[in-house]
């Protein structure tokens, strides 16, 4: 359990430090570097779906990676971890999948036909995260 | 089974059963959540490109002629060579410009003159002349702004010319006249124009400005267009 847990914690290091640049890049003047390419995370951030109502969806990426990160903190420091947290972690990293879904197959496919690589390398930290947490509930109800 | 036995097993089932009440709970508040969050974005998408939206700056508050804004006497000229598929020119029209407006160009200090920079590929070149159109009949101002709220990425056929025909329809321009003069690409001589004055004067990229001259690159905020412009004016 707690390697997972490391994983997780390790995980939402990544997604904070990448839901963190992208906020600053939206919110300030800091340039954007973009892996593989800048041109179409540029399209997507600046794109009217990078915000919902005024709040840009990196920042809200990165509230998400924060709770995360706590929560994993919090069963690592714990000998039994409580299973409302490791449910919590599982919650959380479910919307983020879903959404994170949303964006990449209908918003950046079908509707900008551009795809940022910073947002792929989220969604695919936040599949991860779910996956993980998943076992770990699934190892605490008994049906692992 | 013994009554002990059974009252060991219950004992171990209970949380168990507690646990995956915990779970439904949580799954289902985390896709009410996320299936809100789609929503929420859908919503404020369409919300930006409702004709309602994108008509509440469209409307400039200070005199126009032709890409021009503003009192002519007024002591400050800011020069905006911008492209219309640009993020941070959009950025710069949406956000600081309307600032810009209120303070300092509808109280005569500052004019404001758009200058054609179209960069970006054929729909940057497309819009480009489909705002000239609109500025045949007094309405560049607010066709830029509406360019400004429709755009969604490069190349995306957002400004397609049948696209920029349909903005022209939804502001109510003469509609024959607007075709007309971008089906004719009777505009490209003035864009031209403005590209190579553009790059004789330094600009290579947008947006750039020259605030009486001094050239200053990207979107700034309008504390540095503050700083810039009340220097001038002081020494007017």
């Amino acid at each position: 359990m707690r390697k997972r847990l490391l994983a997780v914690l390790a995980l939402s290091g990544l997604g904070i430090g990448i839901s963190g640049y992208l906020s600053l890049v939206d919110l300030t003047t800091v340039p954007l570097y973009c892996p593989g390419g800048s041109a179409g995370c540029t399209e997507v951030l600046s794109s009217m779906y990078a915000r919902i109502g005024g709040v840009p969806i990196a920042a809200l990426g990165l509230t998400m990676y924060l709770g995360l990160f706590g929560m994993a903190l919090v069963c690592l420091r714990s000998a039994d971890p409580a299973f409302s947290s490791l449910a919590g972690i599982f919650a959380l990293s479910l919307v983020g999948v879903i959404f994170s879904g949303y964006l990449t197959f209908f918003v950046e496919a079908v509707i900008l036909r551009q795809f940022c690589n910073w947002c792929l390398v989220s969604a695919g930290t936040v599949t991860a995260i779910a996956s993980l947490s998943f076992s770990l509930v699934r190892s605490l109800t008994g049906q692992s | 089974m013994s009554r002990i036995a059974k009252r060991k097993k219950n004992r171990l089932s209970q949380p168990r059963e507690r646990r995956r009440r915990w779970l439904f709970l949580a799954t289902g508040a985390a896709l009410a959540v996320a299936f809100g969050m789609v929503a929420l974005s859908w919503l404020s998408s369409r919300a930006a490109t409702s004709p309602a939206a994108s008509l509440v700056s469209l409307t400039p508050s200070a005199p126009t002629q032709g890409t021009e804004q503003g009192y002519p006497p007024a002591p400050v000229v800011i020069e905006n060579y911008s492209d219309f598929q640009c993020r941070f020119c959009g950025l710069f029209a949406r956000e600081t410009l309307p600032l810009l407006e209120k303070e300092f160009i509808a109280t005569g200090k500052v004019r404001m003159v758009f200058r054609q920079f179209p960069i970006l590929g054929d729909e940057s070149l497309w819009a480009a002349e489909a705002a000239e159109s609109a500025a045949e009949q007094g309405k560049f101002w607010e066709y830029h702004s509406l360019l400004y709220s429709r755009f969604v990425g490069q190349q995306r056929g957002a400004f397609v010319p049948e696209r920029l025909k349909s903005y022209a329809r939804e502001l109510r321009l003469n509609e024959n006249q607007f075709n007309l003069s971008l089906d004719s690409g009777k505009t490209r001589g003035k864009i031209q124009d403005d590209l190579s004055q553009g790059r004789a004067r330094g600009v290579a990229g947008t947006p750039t400005f020259f605030v009486n001259g001094t050239k200053m690159n990207g979107a700034r905020s309008i504390e540095d267009f503050r700083r810039v412009i009340q220097a001038l004016l002081k020494e007017k």
